[in-house]
C-alpha cells in the first residue's frame, strides 16, 4: 500500500497545533494525531478531517494551559518582583527627573511659562519612555527562548515598563482628546513590542517542557 | 525536589492505563485504553498535558521509539511508571478502594 497516496492531515490545523507544542512533545503528539487520522480515513476523508480539526481545537486549551501553568509556577514570584521593580523605575524617572526637572527648568529659563515647561516635560518623558522601550527590546532580543522563567520575566518587565507611562500619559494629558491620543500611541507601542515578543517565541527553538 | 502531591482522577486513569499497557504505552494506545475501558473521551492535548505533569512529578518516564510511515515519519514516545509513580498509584488506588468499600456497604445497608 502506498502511504504517499493517502491524504495528509489538514495543514493549517497541523501548523496551529505545532505552535502550541514544544519541541519535546511535538513529534509524539503530531505523530499520534496522524496515526489516528490515517485510521479514520477508512470512514471517509471528510470524516477524518473533521476529527482532526475537532481534536486540534480540543487539545489547544489543555496544551496552552499546561504551558502557562508551568511558566507561572516556575517564575510567578520573579514576575511579580520584575513588575514591581519596573514600575518603580519608570515612576521614579517620571516624578524625579521628567516632572521635577521640567518645572524647575521652566521657572529658571522660561520664567514659569507652562507651555514651555510642558514641552520640556514631554521631551524628557519621551527620552525616558524610549530608553525603557529600548531596554525592554534589547532584553527581549537577548534573553527570550531559553527557559519559561526568562520568558515570564521578559514579559513582566515589558508590561511594567509600558504600564506606568500609559497611566501617566492619561493622568498628565491636558485634555481628554490628548489623553486618548497618547493612550492609543502608547497602547500601540505595547502591542508592537508584545507582538515582536510573541513572534520570537514561536520561531525560536524551545527547550522547555509543556 | 519533586513534591509528592495526591493524584487527580484523570492522573489515576492515565497511570492505570500505563500499568495495563506495559511496554506498549504510547499516546494513541493510552488514549484508546482509557476510552474503551473507562468509557471516557480524552483529547490528545489533555492526555499529553497530564503525561507532562506526571513526568515533572517524576511519576512516569518516557523514551522515544522508532519513526513509522503511518505516523508521517514521526516517532512514538513510550511511557513507563517509575518506582515513585507506582508507589503513588498504589496509594491512590488503595485510598479509593477503601472509600468505595465504605460507600457500597452503606448503599447495601440502606
Amino acid at each position: 500500500m502506498n502511504r504517499h497516496a493517502n491524504p495528509a492531515p489538514p495543514r493549517v490545523a497541523v501548523t496551529l497545533l505545532s505552535l502550541a507544542l514544544n519541541q519535546r512533545y511535538r513529534d509524539a503528539v503530531l505523530g499520534d494525531m496522524e496515526e489516528e487520522f490515517q485510521l479514520r480515513l477508512s470512514a471517509g476523508c471528510s470524516n477524518a478531517h473533521i476529527w482532526y480539526w475537532g481534536q486540534m481545537l480540543r487539545s489547544l486549551s489543555p496544551l496552552v494551559g499546561a504551558r502557562l501553568g508551568v511558566m507561572l509556577r516556575q517564575s510567578g514570584s520573579h514576575a511579580v518582583a520584575a513588575v514591581m521593580v519596573g514600575l518603580f523605575i519608570v515612576w521614579a524617572w517620571d516624578v524625579l527627573v521628567a516632572q521635577a526637572f521640567a518645572w524647575r527648568a521652566a521657572s529658571l529659563v522660561f520664567e514659569g511659562d507652562p507651555s514651555s515647561a510642558r514641552g520640556l516635560y514631554a521631551a524628557l518623558y519621551a527620552i525616558g519612555f524610549a530608553g525603557a522601550g529600548c531596554f525592554a527590546l534589547s532584553y527581549t532580543v537577548g534573553r527570550t527562548g531559553k527557559s519559561p522563567r526568562d520568558r515570564v520575566l521578559t514579559c513582566s518587565i515589558m508590561i511594567s515598563v509600558m504600564a506606568m507611562p500609559l497611566l501617566s500619559a492619561v493622568y498628565h494629558a491636558p485634555d481628554t482628546a490628548m489623553a486618548w491620543f497618547r493612550s492609543l500611541q502608547l497602547g500601540l507601542s505595547i502591542g508592537l513590542l508584545c507582538s515582536f515578543w510573541l513572534v520570537r517565541q514561536f520561531w525560536k527553538k524551545r527547550t522547555s517542557r509543556l | 525536589m519533586a513534591k509528592h502531591k495526591n493524584l487527580g482522577e484523570f492522573e489515576i486513569l492515565v497511570l492505570a492505563a500505563l500499568v495495563r499497557l506495559g511496554d506498549d504505552a504510547y499516546g494513541v494506545a493510552i488514549r484508546r485504553e482509557i476510552e474503551e475501558t473507562a468509557d471516557r473521551a480524552v483529547s490528545i492535548g489533555a492526555l499529553y498535558a497530564t503525561l507532562s505533569r506526571l513526568e515533572d512529578k517524576q511519576y512516569v518516564q518516557s523514551h522515544v521509539g522508532g519513526a513509522t510511515a503511518e505516523r508521517g515519519g514521526r516517532a512514538k514516545r513510550y511511557y513507563t511508571l517509575t518506582a515513585l509513580g507506582q508507589q503513588q498509584f498504589d496509594k491512590a488506588v488503595s485510598s479509593l478502594s477503601r472509600m468505595l468499600d465504605g460507600i457500597s456497604a452503606w448503599s447495601s445497608a440502606s
